[in-house]
């Protein structure tokens, strides 16, 4: 159906990054260390938190450019796999992103160190050594729990039952002792999901434990690093040559590439994040990991295209191209809410204290006592209107998605409340109801931040900017939105 | 079926002076369909069409299609959507008041008031789900029908099909189609104008 000329790429878009970018990468690496030293020194503080501190402020930015660079290597698999056409002139960022895997394996050494610390500092599980099973004195399971508190106000009123959160709240005359009760249950709730005596825990700890978490974070990595660098390399060899051949190759191995990242992403979501409470659970955590890492590395690309625009760079990317991205943008901004809200309410709806326990120490549900009001209720409300309801009526125009001035505002705004996501979900393992002001974790942002944006411009610098032998390529530059 | 589309007479059947539809012109290739698009499009013809075997790039902007309103359409609906769901869920778990009717009688209005696991009749959260899938339904239904009844459809016949030259539209041929009911449509000059954008035929289409 080619009955228009297809068009060819500008000698600018053949530009590879010069000096220039090298210094600006070699900056943002020394800048990042230096920041990290800075987030270690001032988690030392007194009052600060020391390394317990750190240990969960690193986690908050590791998971979120890990995201990052796991979304690139996702556009990279999926376009390949529905052989995308429009993709081929702004592939080359996320092939790049995606290369950089190597780094983020490095990156996680720290959190490895602290599983094999063996004090559980920063993951609960990893306490003791390999005596979690059985012989720790358990708590009682939940379920006798509960029926042992609410079985105490015998009188409550049962027309009343359902205008309230509480039952048979201040209706009795023992009032005050079955709010004591339950204060002293959720006490001891609150205890045993940060020791290790909860029933769950020696059940998990076959596949909660150092050794094993260790070898699973191997193969994640070696799969991550191997497919990114795999891509990259031979979406570069096919400008010399074999590029059908070479595309065939990329398009068959991203069937069962999109397997394995689908299955890797998923238990390296349990991993990093959910057993940082490892009592709590929940089926749909691996989704809302994945979805954030797309909508993140989407804003990126987006975010990366207009810097290299603004110097003369790739100025066959039209707002063809930015239209698209815009159109991910907006798909993965409800998607999360889609897949947040399913997540919250099925453990609303469900109740097992297991799971309720986890939003209420992030504020969404009743605090026991102190209802729905604490520091972390306001950042989970940031959350919901700042990144669903918001974005989503913002992004919802067409024109909003071809305008390159708005895309990027939305671009920086998602990243914002991708890193707020980070943080809500990991801190409030260190502290609730009180919210720490982040400092260390902002300290850590810069220097992740630095060291993975700069390894990654270095890794930029070695190749061009465009994936110039894709033979899908004139399709992409001539590509149009009809809508 | 086949024989009676072959016969090109069948339109003639009626005893009525036929009125007439429009004009067809017929081009050979793309770069001649898109010149006379833009030539039309410029002489402030705004009833006509481009009849083409497959899409052309850039001919919407050729023919000068402006963005349709169905978006807003399918916004109204959606809201609308929201509320009805709303208003259900609502009205149908969480309703307790009474309305004054005729002296010394009340009328009961009352939801269900399920209690289900002790959460309160009023619950958002389990609403919610209700409340999206109105709101998607509504959409949907703004979509389709908006579409359909903004393009006039379902049509059970067009004119066009009785032209025996129109049928290559699906093959080779490009068409232009200026209907009688635009503004600036004279039997005479349109045809005129239409032969000189380099039209290999020009044909009188009668309803």
């Amino acid at each position: 159906m080619a009955h228009h000329h297809e068009p060819v790429l500008k000698d600018d878009d053949k530009r590879r990054l010069g000096a220039g970018a090298r210094s600006f990468g070699l900056t943002a690496i020394v800048v990042g260390i230096i920041a990290l030293l800075a987030a270690v020194g001032v988690s030392q503080l007194k009052g600060v938190g020391g390394w317990e501190r750190f240990g969960y402020a690193y986690v908050v930015n590791y998971s979120f450019f890990l995201s990052i660079t796991l979304g690139g290597l996702f556009m990279v698999l999926i376009t390949h796999l529905f052989r995308a056409g429009w993709v081929v002139a702004v592939r080359r960022i996320a092939e790049v992103i995606a290369a950089n895997m190597p780094v983020m394996a490095v990156l996680f050494v720290p959190i490895l160190l602290y599983v094999f610390m063996g004090n559980g500092m920063l993951y609960p599980w990893a306490q003791g050594d390999g005596d979690t099973g059985a012989g720790h004195a358990l708590v009682q399971p939940y379920d006798a729990q509960i029926v042992t508190v609410s079985a105490e106000p015998a009188s409550h009123d049962e027309a009343q039952a359902g205008e309230g959160h509480i039952p048979g709240h201040g209706t009795t005359a023992d009032a005050g002792q079955v709010s004591e009760a339950k204060d002293a249950f959720f006490a001891k709730r609150r205890e045993a999901h940060a020791s290790l005596e909860h029933i769950l825990i020696p059940i998990k700890s076959a596949y909660l434990n150092p050794g094993f978490f260790t070898g699973r974070w191997v193969f994640y990595l070696l799969v991550w690093s191997g497919l990114g660098w795999y891509y990259l390399k031979n979406s570069v060899a096919q400008e010399s040559g074999n590029s059908v051949k070479l595309t065939r190759r990329l398009e068959k191995l991203s069937a069962p590439g999109t397997l394995l990242f689908a299955l890797t992403i998923t238990f390296a979501g349990f991993d990093l994040l959910m057993s940082l409470d490892p009592v709590w659970f929940s089926t749909m955590w691996g989704v809302y990991y994945f979805i954030g890492s797309m909508m993140s590395v989407v804003a990126t690309m987006i975010l990366a295209l207009l810097a290299l625009q603004r110097f003369g760079y790739l100025p066959s990317v039209s707002v063809e191209h930015y239209h698209d991205l815009g159109k991910l943008l907006f798909m993965t901004v409800f998607f999360w809410g889609y897949i947040a809200f399913s997540q919250f309410m099925l453990i609303w709806y469900a109740n097992l204290a297991e799971e309720t326990y986890w939003f209420e120490k992030r504020g969404v549900t009743t605090q026991e006592g102190n209802p729905f009001i604490s520091g972390w209720t306001c950042v989970s409300l940031v959350l919901l209107f700042g990144h669903l309801f918001i974005p989503f009526l913002g992004l919802l125009s067409r024109w909003i998605k071809r305008s390159r001035k708005c895309l990027a505002f939305w671009a920086v705004w998602l990243l914002v409340m991708h890193w707020i996501d980070q943080w809500w979900v990991v801190m409030p393992n260190y502290s609730s109801p009180s919210v720490p002001l982040p400092t260390v974790e902002i300290l850590c942002l810069v220097g992740l931040g630095g060291v993975a944006v700069g390894t990654t411009v270095l890794r930029a610098t070695r190749q061009g900017l465009i994936a110039a032998g894709d033979p899908r390529l004139g399709t992409s530059l001539g590509h149009v939105n009809p809508y | 079926m086949a024989q009676v589309l072959d016969s090109p007479d069948i339109s003639t059947a009626s005893d009525a002076p036929a009125k007439l539809h429009g004009i067809i012109a017929e081009f050979e290739t793309v770069n001649d369909i898109m010149r006379a698009a833009k030539k039309t499009r410029d002489e402030g013809f705004k009833r006509w069409d481009v009849h083409s075997p497959f899409p052309i790039h850039g001919i919407d902007a050729a023919i000068g299609i402006r963005p349709t309103i169905l978006p807003w359409i399918v916004l109204a609906c959606g809201l609308t959507g929201t509320m009805v769901g709303l208003m259900l869920v609502l009205g149908t778990m969480a309703t307790d008041f009474d309305v004054p009717g005729l002296p010394g009688a009340v009328a009961p209005i009352r939801g269900y008031k399920f209690l289900i696991s002790g959460k309160p009749f009023n619950s958002l959260p389990a609403f919610i789900p209700v409340i999206f899938e109105t709101t998607i339904l509504l959409s949907a239904f703004g979509a389709v029908f908006g579409m359909l009844i903004m393009n006039r459809l379902p049509k059970l016949a067009n004119p066009l099909l009785k032209s025996v030259n129109f049928r290559r539209s699906t093959a080779d041929r490009f068409f232009i189609e200026v209907e009688a009911r635009d503004r600036r449509f004279d039997k005479d000059k349109t045809a005129e104008f239409l032969k000189g954008l380099g039209a290999v035929s020009v044909e009188l289409i009668e309803d």
